[in-house]
């Protein structure tokens, strides 16, 4: 697991820039922003209403356009290859879970004027 | 608003900013530092670098961190602000800019707030902080014939937000409108209460920070919501109104039952289909897209009267907040009178003379104070119109339970509750008990049961100058009489009897008003049903029917519709010694006569008629406490609405009005405000001839009269005043039917509590109390309580 490893955090910090990049205006305007610090295979991917095939490595971000509006929103998720810094976008409109982020995930970006309450709480516990 | 930064931003060093917020905090006096919020820019900004605040620029001189000072930050922009530029190498302050915009008003520029105020804490009333938290079941309605539902739904991927909604509407179900617990399906999560964004307990509800009080039926699944329907399927009659609250999440193709499944509105309908006929059916929603069960609500629903009310449309997302659901949270306060925390609103939605709030008020009330501003909340009823008459309190009111019985001047009370029957009379300051009989008791062939008969209206049905007690039951219908110390049951039939050619069947026939429609000195009943109209009038060991209309009759321009149309209150409205019928509906109003077999109709106006000044509109007025105010020997009606109230009498085809004021009118020392009084009896409370309407509020209590164009208030007294012994509290004294108990032309009210009841009487400009006895006192064998007595 890279969480315990702080070279690996630092590795998955360096991502942070080229999420922001990839954010619209509105986006940095209205949105919160999630990365699940965590590497996944390749594969099939299977995360809220989106399937599809990744043949790299990849890290997920995760769009909430509407923070704190109920579900379902529009939202949208972000793979990411950290080795080519190669994105690919997927449209959705609910999240990842519905509850507790699991711990392994962090705020990336927080537009201005978001209030804690809208934030998706995040576990503190490894379960 | 401002340029985009010509580089990328540099970040202003950790130490040098923790320096930058003390010396922005240091700068705050203490009644600043309780009033201002201070946000820090994590970019060190450029000499040169522009603000745009909307019709100035602001031009940062040299290289510099900022710190923005919101010196309003409750109110909206543009308002008092302030920029602090700092020395961003070692946090000193370099100068300081004065604005009325932000910086961050499209969102470009990041702040990050380390100030900002601590919010009070509400205000709450005194009296009525907790209402929504103790049983405090409004006048009227009944604990033994219960004939209202409930579904709640959040689910499995529910909010806390959403269950801490569910959890008001429960208790204002059960504590203010009486529903029985038991008659609540409330499908929650995984049959607990708790969601998905907590972990372990959910604690205590964030209303009133007390432990949750709603009992979870099920955990919210589809074969659950299901079950309910399969359930209420064999319980729900023709007389009964369903709720349906759903609050959690929704997905373009419907209603979220967890991360995978959803409810469809097609299921919906499916579902709704199922039910047999009932009266009314309220449906509120506040998940994304929840307008799109509008249509197979309304198509599918097999009440009489529905209504559809959601937080958005078909095609848009619903907000949230901490707490509670912006607009779910907007309707459960417009149906209560207060916010979760028990204050009490300052501008509640208009109520009916009862104060109860209908339907439609009450999702317009949403609607206008909904704090979220991505909802657009949606509203439908079918037929039209009938939301302004649909309430979730006892509909219609029920039958009045006073009358004198014995023929000795003065007026008694047929009590009932879950034990029995009794008679009660006034002598001295308590009661006797002229009768009580347990339920199992056979008067004549009528075998009473409280749990299932509905009493009254209590009224002199054959003449004699004493009053009979009308009765109805699942079996069929009575007439009870006081003889010899006990009921007897002179005229009893069976569903199925055709008196004339009016089929009787008690699960769907509805009776009252009983008035003396044919001016013989007798008392008739009106009955309505799904079928049309009619008036029964006692014959012996039967009824004869005067009269019957099927529906679609039109009594002369009047159209009538049994399942649109609202009837009563009867009175003599044109002084020819009969009873006539008030009649409404969401075209207009109407006054019925018995006319041979038929009804006439000697006055219809539609609504936008202006009666002297009262400008007529049904889906906001509200009609009643018939009486004759000016002693002409007619009976006027008291007309309300939000504007203020009128007095209407018939005049030739139309009605005038000698009297209207509006809010904020003083009558007397009364402040007329019709969304906080509620309107009692009119009766005579003074024997001068002319009736007087009684008036209450949570400041006190008033009785209005007549005086030409206006009222007086010959009588007004605050809460805490001592009326003899009673003490008065609105908060919790009911004041129930109006006659005169003590005999002579003065009328007295009933009023009951907490701690028993009493009869109150006008003296002068305050009120005594002949009788007052708490409970747990014996009336002669019956047993005061007034938790389940129902007078």
């Amino acid at each position: 697991m890279l969480r315990n490893s702080s070279q690996e955090q630092d590795d998955f910090r360096a991502l942070d820039d080229a999420i922001l990049e990839r954010l619209t205006d509105k986006e940095r305007e209205a949105a919160v922003v999630y990365l699940d610090m965590q590497l996944k295979p390749p594969g099939p991917v299977s995360i809220a209403s989106i399937d599809l095939q990744l043949d790299t490595p990849y890290v997920v971000a995760f769009i909430d356009r509407r923070p704190g509006a109920n579900w379902m929103h529009p939202c949208r998720y972000l793979f990411i290859d950290p080795a080519t810094r190669k994105i690919t976008s997927q449209e959705s409109d609910r999240p990842p879970v519905f509850g507790l982020l699991p711990p392994t995930w962090r705020i990336v970006w927080r537009a201005a004027g978001v209030e804690d309450w809208r934030l998706f709480p995040i576990s503190r516990s490894h379960s | 608003m401002s340029t985009s930064l010509p580089n990328r931003p540099r970040p202003i060093e950790p130490g040098v900013a923790e320096i930058i917020k003390r010396e922005a905090l240091a700068s705050l006096t203490p009644q600043q530092t309780a009033s201002t919020k201070l946000s820090i820019s994590p970019q060190v900004f450029p000499q040169g670098h522009t603000f745009n605040l909307v019709d100035t620029k602001l031009v940062v001189r040299q290289n510099a961190a900022m710190v923005f000072v919101d010196h309003m930050p409750q109110a909206n922009w543009g308002h008092p602000c302030s920029y602090r530029f700092y020395n961003p190498a070692n946090g000193t302050l370099l100068y300081q800019e004065d604005a009325i915009f932000p910086p961050n008003l499209g969102g470009e520029t990041r702040l990050e707030i380390f100030h900002q105020p601590i919010l009070k804490p509400p205000v709450l009333h005194p009296v009525l902080a907790d209402l929504v938290s103790q049983p405090r079941v409004l006048p009227a309605t009944s604990q033994a014939l219960e004939q209202r539902y409930a579904i709640l739904w959040t689910s499995q991927i529910s909010d806390l937000r959403h269950v801490e909604d569910l959890e008001f509407l429960w208790r204002a179900l059960v504590n203010i409108y009486g529903f029985s617990a038991a008659n609540i399906y409330v499908l929650c999560y995984n049959g607990a209460i708790g969601a998905v964004d907590v972990s372990g307990s959910v604690g205590n509800w964030a209303g009133n920070n007390t432990p949750y009080q709603m009992k979870v039926h099920a955990s919210a699944t589809t074969a659950n919501l299901q079950s309910v329907f399969d359930d209420l399927k064999t319980k729900i009659k023709p007389k009964d109104l369903l709720l349906i609250h759903t609050n959690n999440h929704g997905s373009t193709t419907g209603l979220c039952v967890d991360n995978s499944s959803v409810i469809t509105p097609t299921q919906f309908g499916t579902m709704l289909s199922g039910l047999p006929t009932y009266r009314s059916l309220v449906v509120t929603m506040e998940q994304c897209f929840s307008g799109a069960f509008q249509t197979p609500v309304l198509n599918k629903s097999t009440a009489v009267n529905t209504v559809f009310a959601s937080a958005v449309s078909a095609d848009k997302s619903s907000d949230g907040a901490a707490h509670f659901d912006p607009w779910a949270l907007a309707w459960i306060e417009a149906i209560t009178g207060t916010n979760a925390a028990g204050t009490v609103l300052s501008s509640p939605p208009p109520h009916n003379l009862d104060g109860l709030v209908s339907m439609k008020a009450a999702c317009d009330w949403a609607k206008a104070n909904d704090t979220g501003s991505d909802d657009n909340p949606q509203y439908a009823d079918q037929p039209a119109g009938c939301g302004a008459s649909i309430f979730l309190g006892v509909e219609p009111p029920l039958p009045t339970q006073v009358g004198d019985v014995n023929k000795d001047g003065c007026a008694e009370i047929v009590v009932t509750s879950p034990w029995g029957i009794g008679v009660l009379e006034q002598v001295g300051n308590t009661m006797s008990g002229l009768m009580l009989a347990p339920n199992g008791t056979r008067f004549g062939g009528w075998l009473f049961n409280s749990a299932d008969n509905l009493v009254g209206p209590v009224a002199d049905y054959d003449g004699d100058g004493a009053a009979e007690a009308f009765i109805s039951s699942p079996w069929g219908i009575g007439v009870l009489k006081f003889a010899g110390g006990t009921l007897t049951c002179p005229m009893l039939q069976p569903n199925g009897t055709r008196f004339g050619g009016w089929l009787l069947n008690t699960a769907d026939n509805t009776f009252g008003p009983a008035a003396d429609y044919d001016g013989d000195g007798k008392m008739e009943i009106l009955v309505t049903s799904p079928w049309g109209i009619g008036i029964l009038k006692l014959n012996g060991a039967t009824m004869d029917c005067l009269m019957l209309q099927p529906n679609g009759t039109r009594f002369g321009g009047w159209l009538l519709e049994t399942s649109a149309n609202v009837l009563g209150p009867a009175a003599d409205y044109n002084g020819d010694g009969k009873a006539e019928i008030l009649i409404t509906s969401p075209w207009g109003i109407g006054i019925l006569e018995l006319s041979g077999t038929t009804m006439a109709c000697p006055m219809l106006q539609p609504n936008g008629t202006r009666f002297g000044g009262w400008l007529l509109d049904t889906s906001n007025n509200n009609l009643g406490r018939a009486g004759d105010y000016n002693g002409d020997g007619k009976a006027e009606l008291l007309i309300s609405s939000p504007w203020g109230i009128g007095i209407l009498e018939l005049s030739g085809s139309t009605m005038a009005c000698p009297m209207l004021q509006p809010n904020g009118t003083r009558f007397g020392g009364w402040l007329l405000e019709t969304s906080q009084n509620i309107f009692g009896p009119a009766a005579d409370y003074d024997g001068d001839g002319k009736v007087e309407v009684f008036i209450s509020s949570a400041w006190g209590i008033g009785i209005l009269k007549l005086a030409g164009s206006t009222m007086s208030a010959p009588m007004m007294q605050p809460n805490g005043t001592r009326f003899g012994g009673w003490l008065l509290n609105t908060a919790d004294n009911h004041f129930l039917t109006a006659a005169s108990y003590e005999g002579g032309p003065v009328s007295e009210i009933l009023v009951s509590s907490p701690w028993g009841i009493g009869i109150l009487r006008q003296w002068g400009n305050t009120m005594i109390a002949p009788m007052m006895q708490p409970n747990g006192t014996r009336f002669g064998g019956w047993l005061l309580n007034t938790a389940d007595n129902q007078f």
